[in-house]
C-alpha cells in the first residue's frame, strides 16, 4: 500500500517534471524568441542603382579646306587670292595665295552639352605676289593640329579652340630654309536667348532688325621660327614671338531673290569692312639685325556677289610684316578675287 | 515620351529649325523663320564651326527624344539644305 503510494506519488512527480520541463522548455523558446525579435536586425544591404552616363557620341570625318593660311581655327576665314596684271610692255604682274588642308576631324558629345574636338591633317600654301615692291615668295607645307572644348547646348555656344601647326618654309625671296612652330587660341561665344549679350566670333545684329551685323574676334598664341638656312651673308637664328591678333567686322546682309523670312539672319552677306590688326614681339631673338616688333595693320572692304559666300572679291590695304605668310615691311594696296571652301 | 517639355512642345521638324537656330547663331530666332529650301551656305553661312555646332545641336535634340541611334556629322555636312537635314533627322528616328 505504501509502496503503491510512492509509486502513484513517483509517477505524479514524474509527470509533472515533465510537463514542468515541457512549458519551461516553451516559456525559453518564447522568451529567446521575443528577445530575438527586439534585436535590430542587421539592415539588408542597399544597393544604389547603377547610375552609368551614357557613352558619348564621337562621330569622325575628312574634309578639305581652301584658304590662304591654316594657323588659325576663327571664323574669320582667310580666303585664297588670285589676281593676274597684264602690263603693256611690261613684265605682267600676278598673286597667288592659296593653300590646301586636308583633315581628319573626331567630334565628342558627352549629353550634358559638353563637346570635345581633335583634327589633324596636312596642308600646303603657295604663295606668290609679284604686284608688291618687296615681293612675296613662299611655298610651306607640314601638319596641323586642332583640339576644341567647350559647351554646345540649347543655343548656348561656348567653345574654346587651340590651332598648332609645325612646318618647312621655304622664302625665295630672302631664300632662306625654316622650320616654324605655331600654337593660337581664340575663343567662341554666343547665346541666342539673351539679345543683349555681346557675342565673340560670331555674327550679332548691332540693333533689332537691323541689316548690319558686327563680328568681334581675336588669336593669340605663340610661333617659334628656326631659320636653318639662309642666303650668303645672311644670319641665321630663332625667333620665339608672342603673337596677338584682333579684328572686328561690320557686314551688310541682304534680302536675296525668293527670301521669305524677315529674320536678317537668314540673309547671305553682301559687303563686309573688316579693320584686322595683328603684333608680333620676338621675346627670344638670335637673328641679327632683326626687329622684335613686328606689326601688321590689315583693313578690307570685300564685296560677296553670290549668294554662296564662298566667292568675293576684296580690297585690302597691308602695312606692316608677316613673317609667317612671308611679307616684308611693307605698305600696299591689293584687290584680288577670292575663294574659299 | 520625350525627355523634355521642350522637345514635347515642338514637332521634330521644328526642333530640326531650332537646332539651326541655335547653330547659326539666330538671336530670338522661330522655327517659322527657317524655310525647308534654305540653302544652309548660301543663307545661314554654314562654315565648319557652324556644321560643328549643328551636328551636336542635333545628336542632343535625339537625347531630348529618346533616340539612342547614330547620327554622323559627315551626314549633317553631306545636307544642302533645311529640308535634307529634317530628311536625315526624320530617317535617323525611325525605327528599322
Amino acid at each position: 500500500m505504501k509502496t503503491n503510494k510512492i509509486l502513484i506519488l513517483t509517477s505524479v512527480l514524474m509527470l509533472f517534471t515533465v510537463s514542468f520541463t515541457h512549458a519551461q522548455k516553451k516559456l525559453l523558446l518564447k522568451v529567446q524568441r521575443d528577445s530575438l525579435s527586439k534585436i535590430a536586425q542587421p539592415a539588408a544591404p542597399v544597393v544604389a542603382p547603377l547610375n552609368i552616363a551614357p557613352a558619348p557620341r564621337v562621330t569622325k570625318e575628312q574634309t578639305w579646306t581652301v584658304r590662304n593660311a591654316f594657323e588659325t581655327a576663327d571664323e574669320q576665314a582667310d580666303p585664297a587670292n588670285a589676281s593676274f596684271t597684264l602690263n603693256n610692255g611690261k613684265a605682267n604682274t600676278y598673286l597667288i595665295d592659296v593653300g590646301v588642308l586636308y583633315d581628319f576631324e573626331w567630334l565628342s558629345n558627352h549629353h550634358s552639352g559638353h563637346v570635345v574636338g581633335n583634327s589633324i591633317g596636312p596642308f600646303a600654301v603657295f604663295s606668290r605676289n609679284t604686284t608688291i615692291g618687296k615681293e612675296q615668295n613662299m611655298i610651306r607645307g607640314g601638319g596641323d593640329y586642332g583640339h576644341s572644348w567647350g559647351t554646345i547646348h540649347d543655343g548656348l555656344t561656348r567653345m574654346n579652340y587651340i590651332n598648332s601647326t609645325l612646318q618647312y618654309q621655304r622664302n625665295k625671296t630672302d631664300t632662306t630654309h625654316s622650320l616654324l612652330a605655331t600654337a593660337y587660341y581664340s575663343f567662341k561665344f554666343a547665346d541666342v536667348t539673351d539679345d543683349h549679350k555681346f557675342f565673340v566670333n560670331a555674327y550679332h545684329a548691332l540693333a533689332k532688325n537691323s541689316s548690319f551685323f558686327y563680328n568681334l574676334y581675336f588669336n593669340t598664341g605663340l610661333e617659334f621660327q628656326k631659320i636653318l638656312q639662309a642666303g650668303a651673308g645672311d644670319p641665321t637664328g630663332l625667333q620665339a614671338r608672342l603673337y596677338g591678333n584682333t579684328g572686328l567686322s561690320l557686314a551688310l546682309f541682304h534680302q536675296g531673290s525668293g527670301q521669305v523670312s524677315n529674320n536678317k539672319y537668314t540673309w547671305p552677306k553682301l559687303f563686309e569692312l573688316t579693320v584686322d590688326y595683328t603684333s608680333r614681339y620676338a621675346y627670344a631673338n638670335t637673328e641679327a639685325g632683326q626687329d622684335r616688333y613686328i606689326p601688321l595693320f590689315k583693313p578690307s572692304l570685300t564685296y560677296y556677289p553670290l549668294m554662296d559666300n564662298n566667292l568675293s572679291v576684296g580690297l585690302s590695304y597691308n602695312n606692316g610684316a608677316d613673317p609667317v605668310a612671308g611679307i616684308a615691311q611693307q605698305k600696299f594696296w591689293m584687290l584680288a578675287i577670292q575663294f574659299q571652301k | 515620351m520625350p525627355k523634355t517639355k521642350k522637345a514635347a512642345a515642338l514637332s521634330i521638324p521644328d526642333q530640326v529649325r531650332m537646332a539651326i537656330i541655335f547653330s547659326v547663331p539666330i538671336v530670338n530666332g522661330k522655327p517659322g523663320d527657317i524655310a525647308d529650301d534654305d540653302d544652309l551656305k548660301a543663307k545661314y553661312r554654314f562654315d565648319a564651326h557652324t556644321y560643328q555646332a549643328l551636328c551636336v545641336n542635333l545628336q542632343n535634340l535625339l537625347d531630348d527624344n529618346n533616340c539612342t541611334n547614330e547620327l554622323k556629322c559627315s551626314d549633317v555636312t553631306a545636307c544642302k539644305t533645311v529640308g535634307d537635314v529634317i530628311d536625315l533627322i526624320t530617317k535617323t528616328m525611325t525605327p528599322p
